[in-house]
């Protein structure tokens, strides 16, 4: 098994100090964002993200090499990913996404289901990727503490859509 | 052992049987426990050969996720006096696992939603004149998938 590499302390300590503080809450948006960019960043597809107690585990395939790795991403080590990003920010534009379904890389894709899923208030998460959709799965947390279990499809339609909203919603808030 | 992940150790009872090594008997066993524990949304997430696996529990409502690997499987799996129900996650992963050996899948996953079973992986085809391994798809809905863990009965 492959683990996220584990950033040098040298680095994370030069925190930027223009980090808007939103960037480092928890929120399903910036931990899925963050897990993207590392996707993007390997080049991979056919991803599977899988929520799991402290982090994620996600299995996605190098398009490059065909292998496949299991990839952890825990929850203790987002806020060190988050900052590792913003500073690599610009470097990460990519001349094409290896996703289909995700026309502009999977850390936008997933940015945009986080925000979803944040906004619809969900835990247990799971996202498959399919030749023709994404696949997501959970539980929706009402106020009344009831919990009920949901899925979705979405299809290339709406995942524009979901994209499309996500970047008005990114440029009325001045792209954090 | 990755940090999330924790081993079941618990033998299973005598007397045992053994464990079908195609995916049939690995996800009815795999099935079998989750039938004891009392969970939902199951999802199992294949990895050179073992099997991670993410249950819901329907008291607590929180999820527990442990890894099956292959010394589970040789262990053997307990004799039992009586079929499970084509509702049961024996049954309804044994039936998608007799799809997935049809299909000479590997490197699947399962995914359980509130109404169907996503399953994703790759399946023996030809690419560009060669032997290879393709992406496949399968979406069960759970209606289809009963009557199809109840044919395999």
């Amino acid at each position: 098994m492959r683990t996220y590499p584990t950033p040098d302390p040298e680095n994370v300590g030069s925190v930027p100090r223009s980090l808007p503080p939103e960037l480092l809450k928890p929120t399903y948006q910036n931990r899925l964002r963050t897990i993207g960019r590392e996707i993007d960043r390997r080049n991979c597809r056919s991803v599977f993200v899988l929520e799991v107690d402290g982090g994620f585990v996600v299995r996605a395939v190098q398009r490059s090499e065909r292998d496949i790795d299991l990839l952890q991403f825990p929850d203790d080590e987002f806020p060190e990913r988050m900052i590792l990003a913003t500073e690599d920010r610009g470097l990460g534009e990519r001349s094409g996404s290896p996703s289909a379904i995700g026309p502009t890389g999977y850390e936008d894709l997933f940015r945009a289901i986080g925000r979803w899923f944040d906004d619809n208030h969900v835990r247990h998460v799971a996202i498959a990727e399919t030749m023709e959709h994404i696949v997501l799965t959970g539980d929706l947390w009402s106020g009344d503490t009831r919990v009920k279990p949901f899925e979705a499809r979405m299809d290339e339609t709406m995942i524009t859509q979901l994209l499309d909203d996500s970047f008005g919603l990114r440029v009325r808030e001045g792209d954090l | 052992m990755p940090p999330f992940l924790r081993r079941k150790t618990d033998p299973a009872p005598f007397p045992t049987q053994p464990v079908s090594t195609n995916y049939a008997g690995r996800l009815a066993f795999i099935g079998r426990r989750l039938d004891e524990e009392a969970c939902r949304s199951a999802v199992i997430l294949e990895m050179s050969g073992s099997f991670i696996v993410r249950v819901i529990g329907k008291i607590n409502d929180e999820s527990t996720v442990t890894e099956v690997v292959a010394e589970d499987f040789e262990r053997g799996d307990v004799r039992r006096p009586f079929k499970p129900q084509p509702s049961s996650y024996e049954s309804m992963l044994r039936a998608i696992g007799a799809g997935l050996d049809t299909r000479v899948a590997a490197n699947i996953a399962i995914l359980e939603g509130s109404s169907m079973f996503q399953v994703t992986g790759w399946e023996r085809g030809h690419s560009a004149g060669s032997l290879t391994h393709v992406r496949f798809d399968q979406s069960y809905d759970r209606p289809t998938l009963y009557r199809l863990a109840e044919a395999a009965r």
